[in-house]
């Protein structure tokens, strides 16, 4: 059906005109509220308070998600938001990495708030259309998109009964239909899941960007915690953000020329220094293939092992040379010159509904490439390709989908599971038929797929509750916390990483703390006090990215000259200055690093809290499988006998001649345990937080986050 | 010899920063290489011989996830 036809099919259910604000400073202090149940329209006021204490981005997803949920609220509840927000420096054109958004809601994976940035430009779209968020709640009884006009001042709730669900086909789809021309395009961003974001926990949100010169709509994705699931189920097919043309100072900034200025040094920075150290603008984030490959870090067969003698099919030469198209101005939003979105085109599928079809393929980010190959023992490139197009395009978060097919495939390799339960599929390691008719089941809500669809937690109570598995096992190499699947790094060797995973806010995603080169190959924080200052640190300056709507790669993935003479060159002191720079420029408030970190605590703890509210949140949730820890298996043990042996030796003191594998795994993992739990002491004291991981009252009224609603639930546990 | 805080076990006499950052795979343009407190530059990687009771830090600054 011809896009025309498409949109005179749609009914208008809500119309609702504004005055769109100007921002100042970058922020335009008012959150717009749709609720598709009831078909409501509001605006709300930021308070100065919010603004001061929440800053934007996460911290205004927490803050209103909080409101608008109760301690019994699930994922599926009437009242579960999805709120995002940019951030007040998101949408400057000047410096790179600028133009992320946040979005957060109860999580179908965890039951807990999630957290999810992504690039593409509504977040920015939003901002220039009058709004520092969006919170959508409520759920419709039809098929609805959302359209905001920002150049009309138009906000309207529609039936859209036959778009497709799709992300690919959804995004070009609702571009054209609300683009007057070719050249408007560019100012059309849009949402949406897919057909197995319906089926599935996993479901992400796609955002969209223009892609000018390849005349597509490209996506990127709000991976983690099943975003995209919320969505449909809200029975919402997609969002359209509309906005005036861009402009290098529509944040209405305080101090433009400083932004300028910075924003020239980093250019000059990546210009001489990328194509020397990371080569971003070549191959992405996929990138660090190669390196974890040498390191003995990347996932293989569900987190077993660290490498593969296959693993070089996917190496970082093969997607540069054979598939990665170059030379193309690859930033997920204007100005970001370190470009790594980079893109696939004219791929042919071989197999699905678009079997045939040329497509253009984002990615692949190394965690699609490691999630969707490596760690399910696929290592053709163009298989993981597939897949990548697939998991984006049905709306499935690759992170998940990679650990939970890789968990279901050690489970069939051992017998827990076996053709009858897995309808037939040859579940096996490096079974790529396998893994793609998976996916396509995801689509459909059909066999198996559906199972492996609901992630590893829930898997873990099926194959134990009716297969009869041993739930201790599943429990050790079932590699989930919180009910989010692990990210794609093998961490058994870097105890600061196991922390870094397992005493994250959202479930075990890396974004919050990656210490794994800094801990395991430089040794650089050798002590527990050392680990938990990182453990610390780290995470609340990464944090302070998602309030600010800024995108983290910009900070460490290009290292000026001169970082090396500094007192800290992995703070990357210059580029700090740079965010506090940005920032004074934008709001005309100065502030230090100390500044930032406190900031970021504030949001931080409270989503501790909020975790503490929704039921999760306290020491016994931030245990972590074993599987991420150390050996589970003989088979793991002996593959790496000297590295084990050596360290029962010098680290445990205990004699390994003579001892048998299953001995030695069991005297390694109590060492290992027993580290882990001493890190968490040291940890949850450096953060302020009591014995069972609750932030204190102390630690909340010196960060002024004794708020009434947060004391009332760490009274109850401390 | 002690490379980042652990005797290195592999150490020979003669051995420079060069062979160490071959030993260790390293991307010569990502690390910083410090010699008993002191920064080593670049240029400098062939020439300066380690000695047995040299302290050396390498930092990988590998950004990763
Ligand atoms: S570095 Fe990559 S992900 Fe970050 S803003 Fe630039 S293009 Fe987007």
């Amino acid at each position: 059906m011809e896009n025309k036809e498409m949109r005179n099919k749609h009914k208008i259910l809500m119309e609702y005109k504004y005055e769109p604000k100007s921002l100042k400073h970058g922020y335009t202090d008012k959150m717009l509220y749709v609720n598709v149940g009831d078909n409501r329209i509001e605006e709300k006021d930021i308070p100065e308070e919010v603004k001061e204490k929440f800053i934007g981005g996460k911290g205004y997803g927490m803050r209103y998600l909080w409101d608008a949920v109760n301690p019994d609220t699930k994922w599926d509840s009437e009242e579960n938001e999805i709120v995002m927000s940019a951030g007040p420096i998101a949408g400057i054109t000047q410096y790179p990495g600028t133009g992320k958004t946040l979005v957060c809601s109860i999580s179908p994976m965890t039951d807990i708030p999630i957290d999810s940035n992504v690039g593409g430009y509504v977040g920015p779209y939003l901002k220039f259309s009058g709004w520092d968020g969006l919170e959508i709640q409520g759920k419709a009884k039809e098929d609805v998109i959302i359209v905001i006009d920002g150049i009309e001042g138009k906000i309207t709730i529609e039936t859209a009964p036959e778009e497709s669900v799709d992300g690919h086909l959804l995004g070009e789809q609702l571009t054209e239909m609300y683009a007057k021309d070719e050249h408007e395009k560019r100012q059309i961003s849009v949402i949406t899941a897919g057909t197995a974001a319906e089926h599935t926990r996993m479901g992400i949100l796609n955002f969209s960007f223009y892609d000018i010169r390849r005349k597509v709509a490209r996506l990127k994705q709000a991976g983690r915690g099943g975003l995209g699931t919320v969505l449909r189920n809200k029975k919402v097919k997609g969002v359209v953000v509309k906005s005036k043309p861009v402009k290098g100072d529509l944040n209405n900034p305080f101090d433009q020329s400083i932004i300028n200025k910075t924003g020239i040094k980093l250019h000059k920075e990546i210009a001489n220094h990328d194509h020397e150290q990371n080569n971003m603008h070549k191959i992405g984030t996929a990138a660090l293939i190669d390196t974890m490959i040498e390191f003995d870090l990347l996932p293989v067969h569900n987190f077993q092992y660290g490498t593969h003698k296959d693993a070089v099919k996917m190496g970082n030469k093969v997607f540069i040379n054979k598939y990665l198209t170059q030379g193309m101005v690859d930033g997920c939003w204007y100005g970001c010159s370190l470009a790594c979105a980079k893109a696939v085109d004219d791929f042919e599928l071989k197999t699905g509904p678009y079997k045939g079809h040329k497509v253009v393929i984002d990615g692949p980010e190394y965690e699609n490439a490691a999630g969707l190959g490596a760690n399910c023992g696929i290592f053709n490139p163009e298989t993981i390709l597939e897949l990548n197009f697939y998991c984006d395009t049905y709306g499935i978060d690759t992170i998940s989908y990679g650990t939970s097919t890789a968990f279901a495939m050690e489970c069939f390799e051992r017998g827990i599971i076996n053709k009858e339960i897995t309808g037939g599929l040859e579940l096996k390691f490096g079974n790529e038929e396998a893994s793609l008719e998976l996916i396509h089941q995801m689509s459909k809500g059909e066999g198996f797929g559906k199972v492996v669809g609901q992630g590893i937690h829930r898997m873990k109570k099926i194959f134990a509750e009716e297969h009869g598995a041993d739930p201790d096992f599943l429990f050790d190499i079932g590699t989930e916390q919180k009910g989010l699947e692990y990210a794609e790094y093998v961490c058994k060797e870097s105890l600061a990483q196991q922390g870094g995973f397992g005493f994250t806010n959202k479930g075990p995603q890396h974004d919050e703390a990656w210490l794994i080169v800094m801990d395991m190959v430089n040794n650089q924080i050798p002590t527990f006090e050392d680990k938990a200052e990182a453990l610390h640190y780290y995470p609340m300056f990464r944090t302070w990215f998602g309030l600010l709507g800024l995108c983290k790669l910009p900070w460490n993935d290009i290292v000026p000259e001169g970082n090396a003479k500094t007192d800290e060159p992995a703070k990357i002191p210059e580029h700090v200055q740079n965010y506090l720079d940005l920032y004074y420029g934008i709001t005309g408030k100065t502030i230090t690093p100390e500044d930032m970190v406190r900031q970021s605590e504030k949001v931080y703890n409270f989503q501790r809290v909020f975790n503490i509210r929704m039921g999760k949140g306290l020491r016994a949730n931030d245990k972590s499988p074993y599987r991420m820890m150390g050996p589970v298996t003989k088979e793991e043990y002996e593959s790496r006998q000297e590295r084990y042996d050596s360290q029962l030796k010098e680290k445990v003191g205990v004699d390994p001649e003579g001892k048998s594998t299953e001995e030695k795994i069991k005297i390694l993992r109590e060492y290992r345990y027993d580290q882990y739990e001493q890190l968490t002491d040291a940890v949850y004291k450096r953060r302020g937080w009591s014995n069972n991981g609750v932030p204190t009252k102390e630690k909340l009224q010196d960060l002024g986050m004794d708020l009434p609603e947060v004391l009332e639930v760490i009274e109850k546990h401390l | 010899m002690i490379l980042n805080n652990e005797k290195f076990k592999n150490f020979e006499e003669g051995i420079t920063i060069e062979d160490l950052i071959q030993y260790k795979n390293f991307n010569r343009n990502l690390i910083i290489v410090k010699i008993n407190g002191k920064l080593i530059n670049k240029n400098d990687y062939n020439k300066r011989k380690l000695k047995q009771d040299d302290k050396v830090e390498i930092h990988y600054l590998l950004a990763g996830g």
